[in-house]
């Protein structure tokens, strides 16, 4: 699960037999108490054959004799003889301990090795199991939380959590029956796929609008009947037109009413594509093949057992001897009995009704019923991520943004999926997001603020001005001061003139320009970001096969609403390339009023002008006062 | 030539033209010289700024908003500028480097296709 999101596949197998239909993306292992213990060619093997409930392993008593997993885990101490199934099946001690000296024998060492070296193969198979479905998939597991389930979980999961340096482990406490608790929390959830193969740049709007509509009336048509809440989930297979596989690309929130409702999906589908591949090729034809939607009906949330709230008497484990590469004493705590917020102080042996659990690790916590129910919807709970979760206040808040301002926010934030970050406050460099997420700042509202978030001078000054007033008709001291602090510090100003934005900054410094020179060409450098102005909203992203020569760099609109002749009368320079410059401003010499220069250009990585550069221009300027 | 100094005047005292030259006519302002509040700025030499002042003859520019050179951004700009000395930009080089490097290591091991550019006070990632 990603950011609380169960993945789907189309890829699954029955037999030899590909399945194309949507399915929980489950990777399966023979990994698990039964499995049996063998020797191959000198080799340990652990699974996939299983001893199953019955026989089940040499200790359950009912006929079995092979050494299963579970026989180890008696034997080095993790299971508790007396306490099985809540002390309603006694294991046979004696017949585990025979059934893995019978391998042990085969390796001439004794059975305690044998059940490490068993338990150690089958925590292999697992961390295996898990590294094929993230490693493999270029997914980091280190940046994930592992969930154990199953009645025998709490026995292997810190080891495979150790293997795969996962460093948060969940065990929810039902996890013993965890899938059966699932089945009845999970949502009445409908998934439909029609395959329509075609160009994006042949789909109309109301062609992609009517296959969507069409498919959500058949899911909510399936759940005649269901009186809750209902929601509906919108993907497309897509791809590039060379392409031979498609990627699933979201379009929840898009405006199916919208005209250009078919660019804001190809939009999407060059972001999907560049999270997943690291590029994206604005320019190619991009083809739909699948429409899925997801018609899902909302039961209510189901709540885990609540913990009794009553203070209990002093936690007094029991003790018990494990082997953990020697034998050694453990305390043995009832996890019922435990209270919510517990932090152990070294290894320990967690025990619930359900089973009894091992947890030989350095610490655990008793988490409480709140954050286990929260983990059904988010798993991953890195707290970085938080604020994505569905049910999030962040999600809760931008749904209710996108019905007020178009696209949920009047800022150009980053692009920060699936919506953005909710800032409560900032102090320095850190800012603290609506979850209670605190977070390193390195843009500082765009690299306004150098010195950080509510910096206390700024504070001062700004409060006694408030007492006096905010603003006036009337010009103030205060821009005679500011004024005098910048015509001294910087060497090209002598006058200044104060607005209200960058981008009115650059605007103005453009009409005087046009003013003084009684010409009205810009000319500015490709990829370089100017702010919103007309003028300057050219070719600072432009992207092949539309941008033209290296040596002669086309004036592309970078906005929608610019008038079409003014961004072709804006001549585009390429950056750090005297010579070529040097030229095209020759060329059109007498027609430019100014070159615009961001001798720091953001959008191109801070890459600083070449040596001689700024000057270069500075002194072609001069060389030919013409232009 | 009109430098546009909207971020890059935080990479020292006197901006990047006074880093790196170049010697603009005009140059626009914005950003940090606001303290954290709105604020933009047209600047250069007298003799081409003139033609934002009414009393002078030839083509003039008018301009001038509701909030232009409110006292709120010019007090938060200048309480901002004055803290701002050599050593201030010293300690943001040495920030800003630290940074640019401890990210590039991140990336490497944890094999991300990534790189950090930039110079003394800014930086950016691809």
């Amino acid at each position: 699960m990603q950011n609380g999101e169960a993945q789907l596949t189309g890829e699954k197998r029955v037999g030899i037999a590909k399945v194309s239909l949507p399915a929980l993306d489950i990777h399966t292992l023979g990994a698990g108490g039964g499995s049996i213990a063998r020797v191959a060619g000198k080799i340990l093997h652990v699974g996939p054959e299983s001893a199953g409930a019955d026989p089940g392993p040499a200790c359950y008593g009912r006929g079995g004799t092979a050494a299963t997993v579970t026989d180890a885990n008696v034997v080095l101490g993790f299971l508790d003889p007396g306490n099985f199934l809540g002390g309603r099946i006694a294991l046979d001690a004696g017949a585990a301990q025979a059934a893995v000296a019978a391998i042990a024998r085969q390796f001439g060492t004794s059975a305690i090795a044998a059940a490490e070296g068993i338990s150690k193969v089958v925590n292999t198979n697992m961390a295996e199991g898990i590294r094929i479905v993230s490693v493999r998939r270029g997914v980091d597991p280190r940046r994930f939380t592992l969930v154990a389930f199953g009645g025998a979980a709490g026995l292997h999961v810190m080891e495979v959590a150790r293997l795969l340096e996962i460093r948060r482990v969940v065990v929810p406490n039902v996890a013993a029956v965890l899938s059966a608790w699932g089945m009845l929390a999970t949502d009445l959830r409908y998934e439909m796929v029609r395959s329509h193969v075609s160009e994006a740049s042949r789909m109309t709007p109301a062609g992609l609008r009517r296959i969507l509509l069409q498919m959500e009336a058949e899911g909510r048509e399936r759940l005649t009947g269901f009186s809750g809440e209902i929601a509906v989930r919108r993907s497309l297979d897509m791809r590039y037109g060379e392409q031979i596989f498609e990627i699933s690309v979201p379009i929840d929130g898009v405006d199916l009413a919208a005209q250009d409702v078919i660019d804001d999906v190809v939009a999407r589908f060059h972001r999907r594509h560049e999270e997943l591949y690291a590029y994206s090729a604005p320019g190619q034809e991009v083809v739909i093949v699948n429409a899925r939607v997801a018609v899902i009906g909302k039961l209510p949330e189901l709540r885990a057992e609540p913990q009794r709230a009553e203070s209990r008497g002093p936690v007094t484990p029991t003790r018990r001897r494990v082997y953990l590469g020697d034998w050694t004493e453990v305390p043995v705590y009832k996890l019922d009995g435990l209270p919510p917020g517990l932090q152990s102080q070294g290894p320990g042996h967690l025990r619930v009704a359900h089973h009894d659990r091992a947890d030989p690790s350095e610490r655990a916590r008793v988490g409480d019923v709140a954050r286990l129910a929260g983990h059904r919807a988010g798993l991953t709970d890195m707290g970085a991520n938080r604020f994505a979760a569905p049910g999030s206040a962040s999600a809760r808040l931008f749904a209710e943004a996108s019905t007020l301002i178009p696209g949920g926010t009047s800022k150009a934030n980053f692009n920060v999926r699936p919506h953005p970050l909710y800032v409560t406050s900032g102090r320095g460099a850190r800012v603290t997001d609506l979850e209670g997420v605190e977070r390193l700042d390195c843009i500082n509202n765009f690299t306004a603020l150098i010195h950080g978030h509510a910096y206390p001078p700024v504070i001062r000054a700004v409060t006694e001005q408030l007492e006096r007033g905010s603003a006036f008709s009337s010009s103030t001291p205060e821009e005679i001061e500011l004024a005098r602090e910048l015509v001294a510090r910087v060497p090209g100003v002598e006058r200044i003139r104060f607005g209200n934005s960058g981008t009115e900054g650059v605007m103005m410094a453009i009409k005087a320009a046009r003013a003084y020179t009684g010409r009205d060409r810009i000319a500015k450098f490709e990829g370089a970001y100017h702010g919103y102005y007309d003028d300057v909203q050219v070719s600072f992203s432009s992207a092949a096969p539309a941008w033209g020569g290296a040596d002669e760099p086309a004036s592309l609109p970078s906005s929608g609403g610019l008038v079409k002749h003014r961004v072709e009368e804006t001549l585009v320079l390429p950056w750090n390339d005297l010579d070529n410059t040097e030229r095209l401003l020759m060329r059109h010499r007498g027609e430019i009023a100014a070159v615009l220069v961001d001798p720091l250009s953001n959008r191109m990585g801070f890459i600083p002008p070449a040596e001689g550069f700024s000057r270069g221009s500075g002194r072609s300027r001069a060389r030919s006062a013409s232009w | 030539m009109i430098f546009d100094e909207v971020i890059s005047f935080r990479v020292a005292r006197g901006g990047a033209q006074a880093r790196y030259g170049g010697d603009p006519d005009l140059t626009a302002f914005g950003k940090i010289i606001g303290g954290g509040f709105p604020v933009g700025a047209t600047a250069g030499r007298a003799a081409v700024m003139d033609v934002f002042d009414p009393n002078t003859s030839g083509p003039r520019i008018a301009s001038g908003g509701t909030f232009s050179a409110n006292p709120i951004s010019m007090v938060a700009g200048l309480v901002t500028l004055r803290a701002l000395d050599d050593r201030a930009f010293d300690r943001l080089a040495d920030m800003g480097a630290r940074l640019r490097g401890r990210l590039n290591e991140v990336f490497r091991k944890m094999g991300v296709p990534g790189h950090v550019t930039g110079t003394a006070r800014c930086s950016s990632s691809s």
